[in-house]
């Protein structure tokens, strides 16, 4: 049968709508007449599609936007994408949102109310620009360029890179990146001396442990970790991935495992150790990558003649099955059963993160685990874990740095003299305790782009005090958040869908790529964009802070950059065509892939395809990239050392002295073992038992940090599994809630030292007894109608505890009880 | 021969309420309008806003509206089918009921027959329903034979009204136009007789058929779906034996009320009460029967999604409605009705009081709970009635009093021909059917001789 | 005449939700906002069914996406009254719109629930008004819906076939969900062409459907996880 074009319009209620829908406020499209739909002959509308990348998380994913006469209708995934292959998450699909949210900032706005109240008055980029400039150049004119702090958010695209050039030109060393990736390649940093961040090639691993990374839900590209986990169960022909997962909470990642390990928080790093010791009795680890390439590992006998303990001796003695079945509450058995796997599997590898690494002992965890890696032989030349280059952007002439800039890059950033942290420079949780106590100095002006710090941290209380303080500040943000809300001045952004940009190096992917973000459609209000933004005050301000930002706009800064693509030649754009076979050709010829007679061709290719990509990843040299003083992987770190070494007063300093600042950073370990990985208790404040539970967050494919929080769809799916629309809830075993008189869906009050918060319970048998996990992402206090008043924000309870050695902001430390409330009558 | 009548007239008791009317009667109409009146401006609201302003969501989606639909066709089996099932089975004390019964047939199907339009989403598309009827569906069954029976039972009320409409015509009392329109030219000639007790007749036969497949076909509208709870062969026989029960329960408490308003203690004797209460008793019976059975199946089954849906009604969220239910619908009727001392008019008006009840609840366990357990795993739902279904119920029952209060202030509440009927060839008729059941004389040529005389 | 169908793997499904989210854009699904969803009242035609097996810390998590099954003998067509629900010759159960009474009969009678109710008036901000799809029509208030398998998209791909002048070939016709799925989890095409990869696919051993018992015949089958 073929239904008749009239027919089947009928049928989906198209003729009738434009009668029927004049009265749903969303008329003027579909009262179409009829004539006109057969006239055009299949689509009513002209389609086009556009590719773009979507940048509402580190993901990066490559989207392809339908548009109907010019008008985005729909994203979906861009099929060519290299590393999303056509997939994307809720969040892009509903990323759509962004673009007609009517709480989107549409002018620049000043502020007439006090900081926070939220009180703006409408004003002209002219006038808002001239403020911002003239108080720039103040600060330049009063030598002081290093009171300029520039806090951004996660961003792995090209405008990162203009801000850091800006601050150079313009003289600041304060740009904080407001990510917890950079504190989280801590271990990496303790055995190996550097800091980049890792790359894994997935394809041919046989095992993987993970401990705590959620990475089906929040990972560093939700999506592709999706697809990853999904072909580790379906490889046909080839053996399936046994996927371990540690963690407290069953959670999508760890039901999308072949086995859940729930132990007990914060003593992962336990179970590491005792796979670890598994490993080492069994002599089932690559004893030819340590005997080589590590230092550490057995006892040894420093320059001083005194012998020290190795990390053999250490494991072998503390962390035995039974012992570490005592830690972590598993069965001994299960511990060894998992190692005895780890051990036999050809290729495996063990991740981490989540709340391995938020903890109060996440360093100590991470490198615990880290080692796994080692004793599996990973950092081999052909192992599995790399180090991804960046695509070979055209590099920019060298910054100019004029007399003020020199002197204020001269000064000592914001965090280089904090002593309440050992190593890391990225510890932008303690950002507020510097600027309220104004060390080293103050600070005068702060812009803020794409960080939301007053509602994304447990310091959420001294990020506001602290930007209280600051005299002037400018928010680049496109919507009206938490932290904008202090700000002077809104020079709103595109949203996403707006801007061109290069988003690159997406992280854990181990080939280097980048996405074409493109407008998909033109700024719907007076908003600009943040880069050319950045631009144009360089260009006011003149001197070298202009001639070092040479660009007339943004998209002549990436049309520069990708020049230097375009003129190596290396790599392909996103094509069709490139299937392994197609490959392994093509590498045999010295992979030239395409070629383009200009660079406005490649340009061209680019945007309707989405990308380029470098499908061959280059085999890293890890002696290369080691930095430690052994010029090999350490297991005893001598890194850690030095960094110690460099709080104490002086070279040759007590014991007793080191003791002092070990305690301040509440490491409880002595002597070698502060500088082997090993397990300590988590920092858990109990108060006499009047908390009994442990409270722990989480986060959902359905909301980034919290961004999210201003597309209705989102917040209406937010909790789709456990049927929690425009809702937060609380997770608890039955049987916990049971001893606490909790039922399914009660309204509870979940209570901590500090605050506490009402919300739906569900009781879930995937959650460990003793803990409560309530999900991040709702309990805006303002950025919009959908956002504002939505659920609770779990921050606002949790207890401001660090990883003083990395100085990442701890999670996992709250403890904090509940109790049934009665329902509020609905009406 | 009217006129005779008229002055000799014994039946006045009958006549007095319609022509005197007291401040009672217009408080009760005035509290009844500011009922009606807020029902009709919810219900008008609910247009404009839609189902949204009722308590329904998902996956309970039907409610109040559709509960109070069954509940009250089922109470219009009080009427047409008890009076014609008495008067097809000679029953003589049947006469000062029947009017009564037929009444609430007339009004309780007019308002239950509205309320799946109150369910519509879209009733302003209601006429979809015979532009574009589809037969097969048990919701058109229901359309037709609720069209039915409620013209057929109009019909069935108002013939036996005529001879009485043609006293109060020939008295004179107001309005007149209405009388003198509605008695339709009576004037009691033996032909006129004939005709209206033949047409009667047919009638009376036709209603008994009509009235069952009502219910039947109400039921339909659950068991033809493949829901737990729902999809059973008994449903059919299962609500007509409810809707009689409720039927007369209400019938009862409708006797039981004019007794006492119109002073009618000459009329309504304790024996009628007593009878009807019998058959109410045997309902009870009946309906535990019927309960018993559907249950004790299910369970036996024990299939799954039925079990849930079973242990939902026994142990549940709705077992405080469920044992309600039984011991309203069995339990006191069965303990007031089988001990003589308690079978009397304020227990009968309890025990009916108590059906009503108990078979309301029958409905609300009957739709609520098959909902609220999809097999699959959804979120059971919780189903809490708004306000505007509050209104539209009270609103219901209210059209329904006041509609039975304006009948009764311009018709005979009791039939006065029927009555009088009885009273002049009732007992002749009644000894020589008597005659007819008793075992036959020993002879066999008497007998013939007998049969023959009488032809 | 083709049997439209969709297969779904339960081994490669990771339950992220995408398929939820890319029905509600593809179908002007509207949000409901946070009273209504609180009440019962969110729009789902494409949902994801969640179970927990067995107790801590033995416990398994299980997905499951749930479209309409568009079953072949579907109890929802049957009782309706004014054939606003009907099962077209490709076996698409479809719902008209403008037909519909709201009576939700339908609803009651499907054995799987998936039919959702319009219990207000479809709300979006007036900016995103001109940005809906424009294949589909906006439901009003007071009418059922409930997954259509993007039979606006069949309609597309039929049209682009007579363009070209060729039949329909297996993958012209794809539902948003299907489409969208970054885990390629779902399979879309004629159940009864044997070149179709669902044809193939619902003879294997993993293949089920829910409630077979009920004698509906859904045209969704599932492949069970291995494990
Ligand atoms: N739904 C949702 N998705 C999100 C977000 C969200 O809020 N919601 N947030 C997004 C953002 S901003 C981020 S930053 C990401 C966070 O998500 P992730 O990037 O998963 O963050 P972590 O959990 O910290 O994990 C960091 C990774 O680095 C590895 N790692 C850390 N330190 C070391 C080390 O020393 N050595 C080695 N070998 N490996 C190390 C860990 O094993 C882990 O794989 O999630 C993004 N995705
Ligand atoms: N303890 C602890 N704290 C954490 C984390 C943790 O794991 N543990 N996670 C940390 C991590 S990884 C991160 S990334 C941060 C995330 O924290 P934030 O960086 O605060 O992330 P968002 O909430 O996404 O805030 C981004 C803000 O940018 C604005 N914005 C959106 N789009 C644009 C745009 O196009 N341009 C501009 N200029 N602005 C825009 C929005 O208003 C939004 O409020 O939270 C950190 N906080
Ligand atoms: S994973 Fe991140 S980048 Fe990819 S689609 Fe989702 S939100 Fe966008
Ligand atoms: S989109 Fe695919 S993987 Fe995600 S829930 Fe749906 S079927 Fe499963
Ligand atoms: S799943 Fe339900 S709505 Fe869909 S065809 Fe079957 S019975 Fe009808
Ligand atoms: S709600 Fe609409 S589609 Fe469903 S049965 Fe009623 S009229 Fe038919
Ligand atoms: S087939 Fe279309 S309508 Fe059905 S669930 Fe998928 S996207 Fe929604
Ligand atoms: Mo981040």
């Amino acid at each position: 049968m073929d239904i008749s074009r009239r027919e089947f319009l009928k049928y989906l209620g198209i003729t009738t709508a434009g009668v029927s829908l004049a009265g749903l406020g969303c008329d003027s499209m579909w009262s179409v007449p009829d004539e006109v739909f057969e006239k055009i002959g299949g689509a009513p509308r002209i389609e086009t599609w556009k590719t773009s990348v979507c940048s509402l998380c580190s993901g990066g994913c490559g989207i392809k936007v339908r548009l109907i006469d010019g008008i985005p209708v729909r994203i979906s995934g861009n099929p060519l994408h290299a590393v999303n292959r056509g997939g994307i998450c809720p969040m892009a699909e509903a990323g759509i949102e962004a673009l007609y949210n009517p709480d989107r900032m549409r002018q620049p706005l000043q502020r007439v109310g006090e900081r926070g109240e939220d009180k703006w008055q409408e004003i002209t980029w002219d006038e808002a620009m001239q403020t911002v400039v003239s108080r720039l150049q103040a600060l330049r004119d009063k030598n002081a360029a290093h009171k300029l702090a520039f806090f951004t958010g996660p961003d792995n695209n090209l405008s990162s890179r203009l801000n850091e050039r800006f601050m150079q030109a313009f003289g600041s060393p304060n740009l904080f990146v407001f990510d917890q990736n950079k504190p989280s390649t801590a271990a990496t940093y303790l055995t190996q001396g550097h800091k980049s961040e890792l790359a894994y090639n997935f394809k041919d691993i046989e095992m993987l442990i993970n401990f705590g990374a959620d990475f089906l839900d929040e990972g560093p590209s939700p999506i592709r970790f999706n697809q990853l986990y999904s072909e580790f169960r379906n490889r046909g022909e080839r053996r399936n991935v046994k996927v371990v997962h540690v963690d407290s909470r069953l959670s999508r990642t760890a039901s999308n495992s072949s086995r859940w390990l729930p132990a007990k928080p914060g003593t992962m790093a336990a179970l590491a150790l005792g796979i670890a010791n598994v490993l080492i009795k069994d002599r089932n680890f690559d004893s030819r990558f340590i005997k080589a390439h590590s230092f550490g590992f057995d006892d040894w006998v420093d320059s001083s003649g005194n012998s020290r303990i190795g990390f053999k001796t250490l494991v072998e003695d503390n962390y035995y099955p039974e012992k570490v079945a005592q830690i972590t509450g598993l069965p001994a058995r299960q511990i060894v059963e998992v190692a005895r796997e780890f051990g036999a599997a050809k290729s495996a590898l063990v991740l981490a993160g989540g709340h391995a690494v938020n903890s109060s002992n996440g360093v100590y965890t991470l490198w615990a685990i880290e080692c796994l890696n080692a004793l599996k032989g990973n950092y081999k030349d052909d192992g599995v874990i790399s180090v991804p280059k960046a695509p070979p952007f055209s590099e920019a002439q060298k910054t100019e740095v004029d007399q003020v800039a020199a002197s204020g890059l001269n000064q000592p950033d914001l965090l280089q003299s904090m002593s309440e942290i050992c190593f890391t420079d990225d510890a932008v949780a303690f950002l507020p305790k510097a600027m309220l106590e104004n060390q080293p100095y103050q600070i005068e002006m702060l812009f803020l782009a794409n960080a939301n710090p007053v509602f994304n941290s447990v310091n959420q209380g001294d990020f506001a005090a602290a930007l209280t303080d600051v005299p002037f500040i400018v928010s680049f943000s496109s919507s009206l958040d938490e932290t904008s809300a202090y700000a002077d001045l809104v020079l709103p952004d595109h949203v996403f869908l707006e801007k061109h940009d290069v988003a690159y190096s997406v992280p854990m992917v181990d080939f280097s790529h980048f996405g074409m973000q493109q407008p998909v459609v033109a700024p719907m209000y007076d908003t600009r964009h943040t880069g050319d933004v950045i631009l144009q005050i360089a260009q006011s301000l003149g001197g070298t802070v202009a001639s070092s930002l040479p660009w007339a706009d943004y998209k002549t800064y990436l049309e520069d950059h990708l020049r230097g693509v375009y003129e190596t030649g290396a790599g392909t754009i996103f094509s069709e065509r490139i299937d392994e076979d197609w490959l392994e050709f093509l590498k045999e010829r010295g992979w030239q892939l395409f070629e383009y007679s200009t660079f406005d061709e490649f340009w061209q290719v680019l945007l309707e395809k989405g990308g380029w990509w470098n499908p061959f990843p280059d085999a890293t040299d890890f002696r290369r990239l080691i930095k430690t003083p052994s010029k090999k992987y350490e297991f005893y770190s001598q890194v850690l050392e030095g960094e110690i070494k460099a709080h104490l007063q002086t070279a040759r300093a007590s014991e007793d002295e080191q003791n002092e600042v070990l305690q301040k950073w509440k490491v409880e370990a002595r002597g070698d073992l502060v500088f082997l990985p090993h397990y300590e208790a988590p920092e858990l404040r109990d108060n006499e038992g009047r908390f009994p539970l442990h409270l722990l967050p989480f986060r959902l494919i359905t909301n980034i940090t919290g961004e999210g929080g201003n597309l209705p769809m989102l917040q209406e799916l937010f909790g789709m599994l456990s049927r929690n629309y425009w809702q937060s809830w609380v997770e608890i075993n039955p049987e916990t809630a049971h001893d606490h008189g909790v039922s399914e869906g009660d309204l509870v009050q979940i209570t901590s030292p500090i605050g506490s918060l009402e919300v739906e319970a569900r009781l879930i048998p995937g959650i460990m007894p003793g803990v409560l996990y309530v999900p991040f992402g709702l309990g805006h206090k303002s950025n919009g109608r959908y956002a504002k008043g939505i659920g609770v924000n779990p921050y606002e309870i949790l207890l401001e505890e660090f990883d003083h050695l990395s100085g990442t902001s701890s999670l996992t430390s709250t403890k904090a009880t509940v109790e049934k409330r009665n329902r509020k009558e609905m009406t | 021969m009217s006129e005779l009548r008229h002055n000799t007239f014994e039946d006045e008791d009958l006549i007095r309420p319609i022509e005197q009317t007291g401040p009672g009667f217009y408080l009760m109409v005035a509290i009844l309008l500011g009922v009606i009146v807020f029902a009709g401006y919810t219900y008008i609201r609910q247009v404009f806003l839609g189902l949204g302003v009722t308590g329904l969501a998902q996956p309970v989606s039907w409610g109040f509206y559709i509960i109070n639909f069954v509940f009250f066709i089922g109470i219009s089996h009080a009427g047409t089918l008890i009076s014609a099932i008495l008067r097809l089975s000679k029953a003589e004390w049947r006469r000062p009921i029947t009017r009564m019964a037929e009444v609430i047939t007339a009004i309780v199907l007019a308002i239950g027959g509205l309320h799946p339009i109150l369910d519509l989403g879209r009733p302003d598309r209601m006429l979809h329903l015979f532009t574009e009827g589809r037969l097969q569906s048990p919701l058109l069954w229901d359309v037709t034979s609720i069209t039915a029976y409620f013209a057929a039972s109009t019909v069935y009320l108002y013939l036996p009204m005529i001879p009485d409409i043609a006293i109060l015509r020939d008295r004179g009392t107001r309005p007149r136009w209405l009388y003198e329109f509605l008695a339709w030219g009576w004037r009691g000639t033996e032909h006129q007789k004939k005709v209206l007790e033949r047409a009667i007749n047919i009638l009376m036969v036709m209603v008994i058929p009509i009235a069952i497949s009502v219910h039947t076909v109400i039921s339909f509208i659950f068991s033809m779906t493949i829901q737990p709870g729902w999809h059973s062969t008994i449903f059919g026989p299962y609500f007509v034996v409810g809707a009689i029960f409720s039927g007369i329960a209400a019938l009862l408490i409708v006797m039981i009320a004019f007794r006492k308003a119109f002073d009618l203690g000459k009329y309504l004797k304790l024996i009628h009460f007593q009878y009807l209460s019998t058959l109410l008793l045997i309902m009870s019976f009946l309906w535990f029967y019927f309960t018993f059975a559907e249950y004790l199946t299910g369970f036996y089954g024990h299939e799954p999604n039925e079990m849930r849906v079973f242990l939902y009604k026994f142990t549940g969220d709705y077992a405080p409605w469920f044992w309600t239910m039984g011991i309203c619908n069995f339990l006191i009727p069965v303990v007031i009705l089988v001990n003589p001392k308690t079978k009397k008019i304020p227990g009968i008006l309890i025990a009916s009081i108590s059906v009503v009840i108990g078979m309301w609840l029958e409905r609300l366990i009957i739709v609520v709970p098959s909902l609220a357990n999809p097999r699959l795993p959804y979120p059971t739902g919780i189903y809490i009635p708004s306000l505007t279904e509050w209104s539209l119920f009270a609103g219901g029952v209210a059209v329904f009093i006041l509609a039975y209060m304006l009948f009764a202030k311009l018709f005979p509440i009791i039939s006065i021909w029927e009555i009088q009927e009885g009273r002049e060839e009732s007992v002749h008729a009644v000894a020589e059917r008597l005659k007819s059941y008793l075992p036959d004389p020993p002879s066999e040529q008497l007998l013939t001789e007998k049969l023959g005389s009488k032809r | 005449m083709p049997k439209w169908g969709m297969v779904i793997d339960l081994n490669k499904c990771t339950g992220c939700g995408e398929c939820v989210t890319a029905c509600k854009v593809e179908l002007n699904v509207p949000v409901v906002g946070p009273e209504e969803s609180a009440k019962g009242r969110t729009i789902l035609c494409m949902d994801i069914l969640s179970t927990y097996e067995g107790e801590f810390p033995e416990v398994k998590m299980r997905h499951m996406p749930r479209p309409c099954f568009h079953c072949e003998h579907p109890p929802c067509t049957k009782v309706c009254p004014v054939r606003a629900t009907y099962k077209n010759d490709e076996g698409i159960v479809a719902q008209i719109y403008p037909q519909c009474i709201g009576c939700r009969y339908c609803q009651v009678a499907c054995p799987y629930t998936v039919k959702h109710f319009n219990w207000t008036k479809p709300e979006w901000p007036e900016e995103r008004c001109e940005a809906l799809n424009p294949d589909v029509s906006v439901r009003p208030e007071g009418v059922v819906e409930k997954c259509t398998f993007c039979v606006h998209r069949l309609q597309k791909a039929k049209e682009q076939a007579a363009v070209d002048g060729r039949d329909l070939r297996e993958g012209d016709y794809v539902p948003a969900c299907v489409e969208s799925c970054p885990t390629k989890a779902m399979y879309f095409g004629d159940l009864d062409n044997p070149k179709h990869k669902v044809s193939q696919l619902k003879k294997s051993h993993r293949a089920f459907r829910l409630m077979e018992d009920l004698g509906t015949e859904p045209k969704v089958y599932y492949l069970s996880e291995v494990e």
